[in-house]
């Protein structure tokens, strides 16, 4: 005896119904925000070290002139792989010209008046290569010397893992140089003045992050993310199955890499900072924190050459793939912090995302 | 004498009637989960710093064929592995068809194991990009799988085996909505003396289904699969598996 397909129907209808109403989740309603409520603005910019070399990109000229309407507030980090292929070379290099004009272009970014800080990563470490220390620090006296008279400079400075500390107002900015905790090669040498053991940097990380201060925001920024749906995290691509299992040093499942994320976290776990924000992966992600920090950005879209695949993950907020853009955060005079995520496809801005992002 | 063996076993099965060897190993085809449940996508990929820990419900109806519609409920534990491929087993119940073995049949129990692996999620094949979906995910996996169910039939035991491919369409900035395929081949094995042989079947499963529903955990599926084999109609259902973010 057959029965009608009507039960059939009327069960998936159901499913479908109950499973859409489940999904109207009341979404955050963000108004307008007057300029005049905000306290600083911190714009969150990686991997911009591929800028075209007939014109500066979409992504650096809008966040320029958004940093340019309000200069004293307003903050841009650059969150590493500041120069592609392989850093700054020593000025006798052929390719010296060319690595100059890509750092150029993001120190020109920067307008009179805002502060800029430049972090490592490991393609300024001569591409994570044997020459890695004396890249790093050519960029920084690179940079001191395109800067001119503005507050521009590349921290934590002369290669050293940091911790760099920079308190403005409520924020707490700490800059680190992940790339000193990967680096397979010398990271230190006589002019170095700083340690050389990941265990005091830890420590000296987890007394910055412990400070306590009423309304404190502290924002943690390297340029290795400590979470991601890109390829480093064994997604996007055919060589996904492989870095997996593994990978190298520059992808999230790797022995040094996760030795590295474990000690950072274990310093975090005294004070979860609100964010920690990082580049490496040419996209941009919003996450969901881990128990050592409140939210993960991954804004490593700074170039549009190399502006490559994102994969959504469960604790993903938002993914933005194959275009440039760069995040920004507003931290308000009263109360809250607002993400904004801008995206460029060529010069075609696309929405931006908005989100309030909670104080634990 | 097998065949002796099995007209003595299946004589009782319809009154005054034998069940026929292809009715028994459609039998066995649709008693185990890869037959009686709805098909699903590869997991939702998740953080690779994390393992995680779902449970699921799934109910199923084969409709369609020769048989009499069978109902089949089960519940599931699956283990994502950073992230990615997942390792599940489940546990259910499947109406037995009345049509072909006799009034007040019953039910029998099903077991099954099933291993997703993830093989590439994104890239190149983010199709839904050409739509200005900036946040869709491409995603290829393989799926391999084995169940078993008692009493299928009285004294009939089924046993499954079932290999398939996996791919699927993810768009959508917050709750996901997911389009899959999944076509595959399915061996129900001889695993009690005097059963049928064992054959080979395909099968194509399809589905769609909302990700991150509610709470971000929550994840709905509704499934159409179609064995190609004679009278086995097709399979309609429902999954839900809630996963527990750490």
């Amino acid at each position: 005896m057959k029965r009608p397909v009507s039960r059939s129907l009327s069960a998936t209808v159901c499913a479908v119904a109950v499973a859409g109403l489940l999904s109207c989740v009341p979404q955050q309603v963000i108004g307008k925000v007057e300029p005049a409520d905000i306290e600083t603005s911190l714009f969150l910019i990686g991997d911009a070290g591929e800028p075209d070399p007939r014109e500066s990109g979409a992504a650096l000229d809008s966040m320029s002139a958004q940093a340019a309407t309000a200069p004293a507030r307003s903050i841009i980090v650059f969150l590493g792989d500041n120069v592609y292929p392989a850093g700054i070379p020593r000025d006798s290099s052929v390719e010296f010209a060319d690595a100059r004009r890509r750092l150029e272009v993001q120190v020109n970014a920067v307008p009179a008046g805002v502060r800029g800080i430049f972090l490592p990563g490991n393609h300024d470490w001569a591409r994570a290569g044997p020459s890695g220390l004396e890249a790093v620090r050519l960029q920084e006296r690179l940079i001191a010397t395109l800067r001119g008279t503005r507050d521009i400079r590349m921290v934590p400075g002369n290669g050293c893992p940091g911790p760099f500390n920079l308190d403005v107002g409520r924020l707490r900015l700490i800059g680190l140089d992940t790339q000193w905790w990967l680096h397979g090669y010398i990271v230190r040498d006589s002019a170095s003045r700083c340690s050389s053991d990941p265990g005091a940097v830890t420590a000296a990380l987890r007394a910055q992050i412990a400070q306590k201060q009423d309304g404190r925001i502290t924002v943690v920024a390297g340029h290795h993310p400590l979470m991601t749906g890109g390829q480093h995290g064994g997604y996007c691509g055919l060589t996904g199955p492989f870095r997996r299992f593994g990978g190298t040093n520059q992808d999230i499942m790797s022995s040094a890499n996760r030795r590295m994320r474990d000690s950072l976290e274990s310093a975090f776990m005294v004070q979860p900072p609100l964010v920690y924000a990082a580049g490496h992966e040419h996209n941009l992600q919003a996450l969901k924190g881990t128990p050592a920090t409140q939210y993960l950005l991954v804004s490593g879209a700074g170039s549009e050459a190399k502006a490559a695949c994102g994969v959504r993950l469960r604790e993903s907020y938002y993914v933005s793939q194959y275009r440039s853009g760069f995040m920004r955060l507003d931290i308000m005079k009263k109360k809250g912090v607002l993400l904004s995520v801008f995206q460029y496809a060529g010069n075609r801005r696309h929405p931006s995302y908005r989100r309030w992002l909670e104080l634990r | 004498m097998g065949l002796a063996l099995i007209g003595i076993s299946l004589l009782p099965l319809r009154a005054g009637a034998q069940v026929s060897e292809s009715e028994i190993q459609t039998l066995r085809l649709e008693g185990t989960p890869i037959g009686a449940l709805p098909p699903m996508p590869l997991a939702m990929p998740a953080s690779r710093n994390n393992n995680y820990w779902g449970a699921r419900l799934q109910s199923g109806r084969r409709q369609g064929g020769d048989g009499e519609a069978l109902d089949a409920i089960a519940v599931g534990i699956d283990f994502q592995y950073r992230g990615g491929s997942v390792f599940g087993l489940t546990a259910g119940y499947q109406k037995r068809d009345c049509d072909v073995l006799g009034p007040d049949c019953g039910g029998h129990a099903m077991y099954g194991a099933r291993s997703r692996l993830n093989l590439i999620t994104g890239g190149g094949l983010s199709i839904p990009l050409i739509f200005g979906e900036g946040g869709a995910t491409t995603t290829i996996g393989a799926d391999l799988g084995f169940g078993y169910a008692p009493n299928v039939a009285p004294g009939v035991t089924a046993c499954t085996a079932d290999m398939g491919i996996q791919f699927s369409l993810a768009g959508l900035q917050r709750t996901r909505f997911i389009t899959y395929v999944t076509p595959g081949v399915m061996w129900d094995t001889k695993c009690s003396s005097g059963d049928p042989a064992p054959v080979t079947s395909y099968f194509t499963g399809f589905g769609i289904g909302l990700q991150q529903v509610r709470s971000r955990s929550v994840d709905i599926y509704i499934g159409l699969q179609k064995i190609f084999r004679d009278d086995t109609g097709y399979r309609l259902g429902v999954s839900v598996i809630y996963l527990r973010l750490p």
